[in-house]
């Protein structure tokens, strides 16, 4: 273990460190560039670098990716990356109310800790976890799959059935284009640009960015409508929010083993991850009914989860060789390029420090990504403070700017369609997050429910314990939830 | 229940209507999951009705709703000129127009302020994506028509 923080301070590798950190948080900040595309663009460099040195550079920025994600999702409720789409619900709202600098200070200090606890955990875990994720096969995915999408549509907004229907509408979205399992081209009506499906970034930054941004721009306001804040620096709001992570700890510490747990899955991704834990912080909160409206759990617990998962996702990278996400297939390359065999022998005497290397280096960049943007924060919260005049072309340049990032003109079109749409369900307060999240886990649910018929049948749920708990779970929390709902607006009926 | 709020509702029904009946033009396998959450998920919607209507509330009032639509107007409107100066004009000169039209007509920013923001914003453009990305973002109609002309000449 030691010799792996020696490996991590040996000039100039605490320089890739920071460098890699630095270029972490810009690049987390722009929608749609995304921490994946950056990192298999760093890839040619790390030829001539040493394993330590491209370590602390590529893992030093992938790991704070998702940490300045969660600010421009907070700021402009534009997510950085799509699993920082969690964060956005309750920390724009956050943001409206004057406490962005808050709402900034949980997401990195959340972050923070999430990204210690999932490194702790991929130190200690690695042998246990090899029986867990052979446990997990084409039926507990699907399960996996359904649960996330259920859970939020279920928790979010006051429409239950809405909420998972436009889940199942973001599942149908997702089926545009090319089959994965057939090749059939479906829904494109003609039109070549859909054969390779509608994308994540156009659909997000429409749906959230977009809409906001005609609201702004219509009724020409700011994000923040609190006047005082304008100019002051909330330094007050940032050691408020760094207190609140260390007052819910316990909420912190489970969100992260959720997140790492979900992360070690491979395939899976830290947008369920987010989402998973959103939805448990939600049950357990004593202020459900806030949840949407600015509860600073509801930030916490996506942000604790996201980098919780980079942990999580490296066991089964570093143990089996199997990558536990598409940046962690990047840096399984980079191992390669470096020589590094994951599998058996990362455990052994010979490879154990690099293993170690690898622990330090993903909680070094958390604390040093968290303890840089920390001192941003304020200067950062003052932009939600800004002139709409100046605000809404910024933000809107940066949206279309994530969207751009193709070069194809129609993915600007698709934004501003959504755009309207999501203005609309805006208005009318329907949930938005299920749409984004069925899109996201789509195509993950249609090859998982073709994998399970094939290999089970249609009584797999018999056959495969795990995925009947999973299913016991999702029933149980549904039906919890609209009896909740349902009385709720009885009462509402009768006052 | 309010009415847009219905309306919204009988739109998502009708959209995963389509999803449902252009799916019977594929083969089995291919269809599969469409109509398995095409058909929940209509049923949910429909559930959704049914509750909101026993459940109802009293509907939106006039002056409230006309407010939305014109709200809505605003927004489509926009959509619309900016995809048709995209197609015509490309990105920089589409950016650029929105932006001096936002700042200076919308927002009523001074002309100095105005330009300072869209130069800063399109030179930002063409370092991250020529520059740093090596992308080359769609020139427009008008732009490619014109540099052809002059390559011909």
């Amino acid at each position: 273990m030691i010799e792996g923080l020696r490996l991590i301070f040996i000039w100039p590798t605490p320089l890739a460190l920071i460098g890699g950190v630095v270029i972490g948080l810009l690049v987390g900040i722009l929608p749609g560039i995304g921490g994946i595309g950056t990192l298999a663009l760093m890839l040619p460099f790390v030829y001539k670098m040493s394993p330590p040195l491209a370590i602390a550079f590529l893992l030093g920025m992938h790991a704070v990716c998702n940490t300045s994600g969660g600010l421009t999702s907070v700021l402009f409720a534009i997510p950085g990356e799509s699993a920082n789409a969690a964060t956005m619900l309750d920390g724009f709202p956050m943001a409206k109310k004057g406490q962005a600098a808050k709402a900034c200070s949980i997401v990195l200090t959340a972050s923070m800790v999430g990204g210690i606890v999932g490194a702790l955990v991929l130190a200690i875990s690695i042998p246990v976890m090899r029986a867990v994720i052979k446990a997990f096969g084409p039926p507990e995915f699907l399960m996996m799959v359904t649960m996330g999408i259920s859970f939020v549509g279920v928790l979010s907004g006051g429409k239950p059935f809405l909420g998972i229907a436009c889940g199942g509408l973001g599942i149908l979205i997702s089926l545009i284009g090319d089959d994965p399992v057939t090749g059939t081209i479906r829904y494109t009506f003609g039109w070549i640009y859909l054969w390779d499906g509608l994308q994540l970034v156009p659909l997000t930054v429409g749906l959230f960015a977009i809409g906001e941004l005609l609201e702004y721009g219509i009724e020409r306001t700011s994000i923040s409508h609190e006047r005082e804040s304008r100019f002051k620096m909330r330094w007050d709001q940032v050691w408020e929010g760094i207190s609140f992570v260390f007052r819910r700890i316990e909420l912190t510490i489970r969100c992260a083993l959720i997140g790492m747990f979900i992360g070690a899955v491979p395939g899976i991704g830290g947008v369920v991850a987010s989402f998973v834990s959103y939805g448990h912080a939600k049950q357990t909160s004593r202020l459900p009914e806030e949840f949407g409206h600015g509860n600073p759990e509801g930030v916490l617990a996506p942000e604790a989860a996201n980098n919780a998962k980079e942990g999580g996702a490296l066991i089964p990278t570093i143990g089996f060789g199997i990558p536990g996400s598409a940046a962690m297939a990047i840096i399984l390359a980079a191992f390669m390029i470096l020589g590094i065999k994951p599998g058996p022998e990362m455990l052994s005497a010979q490879g154990l420090p690099t293993t170690f290397a690898i622990v330090w280096t993903v909680a070094l960049a958390n604390v040093l990504g968290a303890f840089i943007a920390l001192s941003w924060v304020p200067l950062m919260a003052r932009v939600t403070n800004l002139r709409p005049g100046i605000l809404v072309p910024l933000v809107f340049v940066l949206a279309i700017l994530g969207v751009s990032s193709r070069g194809y003109p129609e993915d600007i079109l698709m934004a501003l369609l959504f755009g309207v749409v999501g203005y609309v369900m805006r208005m009318m307060d329907l949930p938005r997050a299920p749409v984004i999240l069925g899109f996201v886990l789509g195509r993950l649910f249609e090859i998982n429910l073709h994998l399970t018929l094939q290999i089970y049948g249609p009584s797999f749920l018999l056959k495969r314990p795990i995925a009947f708990v999973i299913m016991l779970i999702i029933v149980f929390t549904i039906f919890w939830e609209i009896r909740s709902r349902l009385k709720e607006r009885r009462t509402e009926g009768e006052a | 229940m309010k009415l847009d709020e219905l309306l919204f509702e009988v739109l998502l029904g009708i959209i995963i209507i389509i999803f449902i009946t252009t799916s019977f033009y594929y083969s089995p396998k291919a269809r599969l999951v469409p109509l398995v959450v095409g058909f929940i998920s209509l049923g949910l919607v429909i559930i959704q009705v049914i509750t909101d209507a026993m459940t109802g509330k009293s509907g939106q009032k006039g002056e409230e709703a006309k407010f939305f639509q014109s709200k809505f107007i605003y927004a489509v409107l926009f959509s619309i000129a900016y995809g048709s100066a995209l197609f015509l004009l490309g990105y920089y000169g589409s950016l650029g127009i929105f932006s001096i039209v936002a700042t200076r007509y919308w927002f009523k920013e001074k002309w100095g302020t105005s330009f300072i923001i869209t130069g800063a914003l399109l030179l930002f453009s063409y370092v991250l994506f020529v520059v740093v990305f090596g992308i080359e973002l769609y020139p427009g109609i008008i732009p490619a028509f014109i540099s052809s002309f002059l390559i011909e000449e």
